[in-house]
């Protein structure tokens, strides 16, 4: 039998229904497609949570601001939750021109309450590490510069 | 801006077989999609994304946002537009935007207080995770009220029964957008891991590396006991590959939120991680939606000429 549709294109409740799987399957396609392509574009996001497999190996990046006198201050942000995620820019860091990653340094020295003139430069360190499943001891396996920066 | 019921004949759609569009490819579930539902419901699910919305902008310090320097500010993202918010205006979006959600729930001006307190919540949610980790906290609430957004909320004259199409939508695209969002988070672990994600040690190091609120003890015992972090993970993934089917059922959908929100509850009591948006979220969709009954409130004035229910209609309302 043909299709056919009893509902005049006037009617609220036709409309209605246009409406509802207008929004319904624009959002779960949108859903979809970013998942698939792996957008990460807040809110529109691939909804990664926690989909890597952790094991006793791991890797992680540490900024070191380095006085003239050699000493070295970790400047991982801690405290305010919003500055603390900054260190996921580490990774930006890397791939910054010049004067971008010099603001960046800045940035996170000014965090740190540290002054940039008391500072000789400031590096980026990537470490890797495995860690003991007993004691949870870690043992640095490598440590690499990866970034240095003149604030 | 809510929608009124009077001058409306109660729904009587064409029989589903006969509509167009994407209903010919998912008939079951486009049916269900488009059937009607009651106001009640509709006012439920509404009101209580709107809860969750003013509750997470009343409940978080908004002005640390002013703290971060403006070059440790990530702008990919859909609000990486907004400049750089001095502490007061923040705090100003801040008070709008718990004021809009409070008007939404007592149902003032709905749909357009519902948007404001979706706006402040969008812009400032949106500041506070652009520092380069992709923050999920809020992306749950952000997407099921972006849905609902282009509902119309029933209005204080509707009676609580009225049954429509306008009513019926909203929630069943609300339940929709969860299930599909939980069974992403479980596809993703899957297609980046592998079963190994539920099978193997991941859970346990999972449990070693975070950590809890409440002291690493209570994280540490789980990870050295055996079988039980693969038990954890086994469970939580099929709770999220499960979603989209537990939400399909009424009677499930209450146990839905109920499981969510003891998974979300141990996340925090072991790792730290605050996913308490996701649980009021879930709730605020999937109860009104699975109640057997009617509940007493909000109460909607009942009309005086006539009974507003529909005469057999093609089409059945849907749970």
């Amino acid at each position: 039998m043909a299709a056919v549709d009893l509902e005049s294109p006037g009617d609220p409740t036709r409309r209605e229904r246009s409406r509802a799987r207008l929004v319904t399957y624009t959002a779960l396609s949108v859903l979809l497609v970013a998942a698939v392509v792996q957008v990460e574009l807040w809110p529109v996001t691939a909804f990664r949570l926690f989909s890597s497999s952790r094991g006793a190996d791991g890797a992680g990046l540490t900024l070191w601001a380095v006085a003239p006198d050699g000493t070295r201050t970790d400047l991982r942000p801690s405290g305010n939750s919003v500055l603390a995620t900054t260190g996921h820019l580490y990774d930006d860091l890397a791939r910054a021109d010049a004067d971008q990653a010099q603001e960046m340094v800045v940035g996170w020295l000014g965090v740190a309450g540290i002054r940039p003139e008391d500072v000789s430069q400031v590096v980026l360190e990537r470490a890797t590490w495995t860690t003991d499943p007993h004691t949870l001891e870690r043992r640095e396996t490598s440590r690499t510069v990866v970034a240095a920066v003149r604030p | 801006m809510s929608a009124p019921a009077t001058g409306a004949t109660p729904v009587v759609g064409a029989p589903e077989t006969r509509t167009a569009g994407p209903g010919r490819r998912w008939p079951a579930l486009d049916a269900r999609l488009v059937a009607p539902g009651p106001a009640w419901r509709a006012r439920w699910v509404h009101g209580g994304v709107a809860a969750v919305v003013g509750l997470r902008l009343l409940t978080r310090d908004w002005t640390l946002i002013a703290d971060r320097p403006s070059a440790l500010r990530s702008h990919v993202n859909v609000v990486g537009w907004v400049p750089d918010l001095p502490a007061a205006a923040l705090v100003a979006l801040q008070v709008l935007g718990v004021a809009a959600a409070v008007l939404a729930i007592a149902r003032v001006r709905p749909r357009l207080a519902f948007a404001v307190a979706w706006a402040a919540y969008l812009v400032l949610a949106g500041l506070w995770g652009s520092s380069g980790k992709v923050m999920h906290n809020d992306v749950l609430t952000v997407t099921v009220a972006t849905v609902l957004l282009f509902s119309s909320p029933p209005g204080r004259g509707v009676p609580r029964g009225d049954l429509r199409v306008r009513w019926g939508w909203p929630p069943r695209a609300a339940l929709a957008v969860v299930g599909v969002v939980y069974l992403l988070t479980g596809v993703q672990k899957l297609r980046h891991s592998g079963p190994g994600w539920a099978l193997g040690d991941n859970m346990a190091w999972v449990l070693r590396q975070g950590s809890s609120p409440l002291g690493d003890g209570l994280a540490q015992a789980l990870a050295n006991l055996p079988a039980v972090p693969q038990l954890l993970a086994t469970g939580a993934l099929c709770l999220e590959l499960l979603a989209p089917l537990l939400l399909l059922v009424a009677w499930t959908r209450p146990l839905f939120a109920l499981a969510v929100a003891v998974m979300h509850t141990s996340i925090w009591a072991c790792l730290g991680l605050d996913y308490s948006a996701w649980v009021l979220t879930v709730a605020a969709v999937a109860v009104p939606a699975g109640l057997p009954w009617r509940p007493p409130w909000p109460r909607g004035r009942e009309p005086r000429s006539r009974v507003v229910a529909p005469a057999a209609p093609a089409t059945p309302a849907a749970p």
